[in-house]
């Protein structure tokens, strides 16, 4: 009222109704106003909806209001349903089912698999097929497949968390595809092996078709005029019964979750296209097998040749086990001995780098692989496990097909490659994948270094190793070259003992940083003047040791590795800690130690800095006591070398067998004994008291014990040890 | 705009009949993305709607202008009253800074 006193007074207005007209829509304009202010919520407004319904008036006009939008937004929304995907729609409602499907085949769409063209497929078979079938049993059938789709929601919700799990992303999670397919297929095989083709079977049995005799007759009696005992049909099957069942499931009902029940003795024993007699019938029945695929073609097929070439490789596999896995040991050599004749994921991994499978394709991880986890110690199991599987998969494959692929397996795992005329040389896998980019004159000098290799068997020796390092450089190979080539055919063990004789030892630090650019986040750690030696450098790890600061650095070539340096980082200083607490309660001695640990992280980059221990490990000590009568091994001479050195020094100059230095390094117990006679009881309660409090070190050999000049005890290497608890 | 949101919106919007409103909820899922982007298209413009609405009921006798006129002075009074319930808060929060400094002195 306040704004109508400013312009005329209230007795005018009262007095005058056309002025109280005028003043009235003035003030109506301002309360739009008001509402129309960008202040004003939906909220708010719905409020004065609210409010002004009480007015019966105002109330009928919203409803007309609501009345006119309602029907507005249903045309939009069925003239989109038409427009955009009828065929599904049509295909949902023919299911039954709606809401929970549209959100399946979004999931799986994501991954590149349809769902649309395996509904159709069912549908057309239905339509097509068991057009004689009751309605009410159409239904479900329907009901059946439908529960059973539904549960691939769940499938993928599982799938991710693995994804997960493993990789931390799900960038890559459409490789899943083909393992997603699998398992739908798993969940579908009722319906696939069993009930669709007991159905047409029955179509068929019951109204024309004659089952032949060799089906029907219980006994084998081709030869019943010489025979006494007249053997049993190994393909008898009782159809009668079989019908009878089939009657008895279509009139069973379903069970709570809408799927026929699996406890019901007629949904177990009708037609089962996985046993060989049943197929044999079925197919002389004219029978057609229900095959689905979620995959597009582009994938069926890589699918199809990865499986074929997995198997072929598994062949080989076997067939290689059966000379010894020896020989398998040496040509797969730069792989883990384990990982390649027990595990199926490394298997593919292998045909995926020779390019015989796609490099996205995934597989279940097998219960066969599972089982082989445990069982790697006895090769034969191997193939006892993995033959029925193989056995399966032959039967399907075309024989021709098969045998060019195991011949093309062999071609790239194990190879004969005639060189010249007159010279045929065998080359490893790892080789192989280099010589496609070799020129001749490189290829002729492998093969020297080749022939050598040859020679030396599966029982080489450093000796060998180093002559053949000497080969390639004389035919003009660079050093760093040498070594991604030695990296190959040796494993890392020798890669260390190698690098101490020539190749690795005294790098400086410029060359380094050219070979590993990832290096120089670490340049401000090298001072210029340090005197940084290089202990060892592996395809993931350098070891150098810095003189003047009296640490030993391990630094990771690539961050990848980052987790696992934590990890030992971590375990590290808990065992340090727990030491330290140990000895302030008097239960381990002060002679006991672990080296002090820490990681530095400076930007991006993580290292472990550990105090450097002076000087030998326990195994040196051992060596040097048992071979103190050998002419020439002195402490004045061999008191400046490495354990490596040491080590090498026995097994060349003084040709001490490689057995027998090795298995000193097992003697612990012994060793310390002869160290330490009055110390022992009190090294075994310190390594008692660490395993009470839950920590064990696991890998506790003399070589991982280091001896100081004042003869103090470091435990050092905590890379595999463990938290018990 | 997410599909929590949008439900939520659909539950509280006034200008649907209750019986769509109702269809729609249990039924979103089921919904094509065009047929979603249509819906959430209509609900962005939600305000506009209703006041296009009340703005052609303004000269008819069903609409009451003095109940549009104690509502808009109910709302404003609401939120003077909010906002100084606001700054009370602020300042006991500034004294409480302001006598815990003179502590430390």
């Amino acid at each position: 009222m306040e704004h109508l006193k400013a312009h005329e007074s209230a007795d005018f207005i009262q007095q005058n109704p056309e002025a109280k007209k005028e003043a009235i829509s003035k003030e109506t304009d301002r309360l739009f106003g008001v509402l129309e202010s960008p202040d004003m919520e939906v909220d708010d407004l719905n409020s004065l909806l609210d409010r002004l319904s009480s007015n019966p008036l105002f109330r009928d006009e919203l409803e007309a209001f609501q009345d006119y939008n309602s029907t507005a937004l249903e045309n939009v929304l069925i003239a989109n349903m038409e427009a955009e995907e009828c065929v599904e729609w049509d295909l949902l409602d023919y299911f039954w089912v709606r809401a929970e499907f549209t959100e399946i085949s979004r999931e799986l769409e994501a991954v590149w698999l349809d769902l649309w063209e395996l509904l159709s497929d069912y549908r057309g078979f239905i339509e097509t097929k068991l057009t004689w079938l009751d309605e009410v049993f159409v239904e479900k059938v329907k009901s059946s497949i439908t529960t059973r789709l539904k549960e691939v929601s769940s499938i993928i919700e599982d799938l991710k968390n693995i994804e997960i799990q493993r990789f931390w992303s799900l960038e890559n999670f459409n490789e899943n595809r083909w393992i997603i397919n699998e398992k739908v297929w798993e969940h579908l095989s009722f319906i696939n092996n069993e009930l669709l083709p007991s159905l047409q079977a029955y179509s068929k049995i019951k109204w024309w078709a004659n089952v032949p005799e060799k089906f029907t007759s219980r006994f084998d009696t081709t030869n019943w005029m010489t025979n006494w005992n007249i053997p049993q049909n190994p393909n008898y099957i009782n159809v009668e019964y079989k019908i009878w069942e089939i009657e008895e499931l279509m009139t069973a009902h379903l069970d709570s979750e809408w799927n026929f029940d699996e406890w019901l003795f007629s949904t177990q024993s009708i037609f089962n296209t996985e046993k060989e007699s049943h197929r044999e019938l079925l197919s002389e029945l004219g029978v057609q097998e229900f095959e689905i695929s979620l995959l597009n073609e582009k994938d069926k097929q890589i699918q199809d040749e990865a499986t074929l070439y997995f198997m072929a490789m598994i062949w080989v596999q076997i067939w290689v086990e059966t000379l010894g896995w020896v020989v398998w040991n040496i040509v797969w050599g730069w792989i883990d001995v384990y990982d390649s004749f027990s595990s199926e994921e490394e298997l593919l991994n292998i045909a995926k780098n020779l390019g015989l499978a796609d490099k996205e394709f995934r597989m279940d991880k097998t219960w066969v692989d599972n089982v082989l986890a445990g069982v790697w110690l006895i090769p034969w199991a191997t193939q006892a496990i993995k033959w029925p599987r193989l056995a399966s998969f032959m039967e399907k494959v075309d024989a021709k097909t098969f045998e060019n692929a195991v011949s093309k397996v062999k071609e790239q795992v194990w190879l004969w490659k005639t060189f010249s005329e007159d010279e045929q040389v065998r080359l490893s896998l790892a080789e192989n994948l280099l010589w496609r980019e070799l020129d001749r004159s490189e290829k002729s000098v492998i093969i020297e270094a080749h022939n050598l290799w040859e020679k030396v068997e599966w029982e080489y020796s450093y000796s060998d190793i180093k002559e053949k390092y000497m080969v390639l450089k004389e035919s003009g190979f660079d050093e760093w070259e040498i070594r991604t080539l030695m990296e190959k055919w040796i494993t890392w063990k020798e890669t260390k003992e190698l690098g101490n004789i020539d190749i690795i030892w005294g790098i400086e630090a410029e060359k380094l940083y050219d070979r590993h650019p990832s290096l120089e986040n670490y340049q401000d750690i090298f001072l210029p003047n340090d005197k940084v030696r290089v202990l060892w450098e592996w395809t993931k790890w350098f070891v150098l040791s810095n003189e003047r600061l009296n640490f030993v650095w391990k630094i990771p070539i690539s961050s990848e590795v980052f987790p696992i340096l934590l990890g030992e980082i971590e375990k590290h200083q808990k065992f340090y800690d727990m030491v330290m607490l140990l000895k302030g309660m008097w239960k381990i001695p002060e002679w006991v130690k672990v080296p002090s640990v820490k990681d530095e992280i400076k930007s991006d980059n993580l290292l472990l800095a550990m105090e450097k221990v002076n000087w030998n490990s326990l195994t040196t000590y051992r060596y040097k006591e048992f071979y103190k009568d050998l002419p020439w091994f002195k402490e004045e001479i061999i008191g400046w070398l490495t354990d490596y050195e040491i080590k090498l020094l026995l097994e060349h100059k003084y040709n001490v067998n490689k057995w027998e230095l090795d298995s000193m390094v097992m003697e612990v117990g012994a060793s310390l004994q002869k160290f330490f006679p009055d110390k022992l009881e009190w090294y075994n309660t310190a390594i008692k008291f660490l395993k009470e409090r839950w920590l064990e070190h696991k890998d506790l050999h003399s070589w991982n014990i280091m001896i100081d000049t004042e003869w103090n005890l470091y435990l050092i290497d905590f890379d595999t040890s463990n938290f018990s608890k | 705009m997410n599909h929590k949101i949008v439900l939520e919106i659909l539950k509280n919007t006034k200008i649907f009949k209750e019986e769509t409103k109702n269809r729609l909820i249990s039924h979103f899922d089921s919904l094509n993305q065009t047929q979603k982007d249509s819906l959430i298209q209509i609900l962005k413009v939600e305000k506009k709607l209703i006041l296009n609405f009340l703005k052609s009921l303004k000269d008819k006798e069903s609409m009451n202008f003095v109940d549009i006129k104690s509502w808009v002075e109910n709302l404003r009074l609401n939120k003077i009253y909010k906002l100084e319930i606001e700054e009370n808060k602020n300042l006991m929060l500034e004294l409480e800074k302001l006598i815990k400094s003179l502590d430390y002195i």
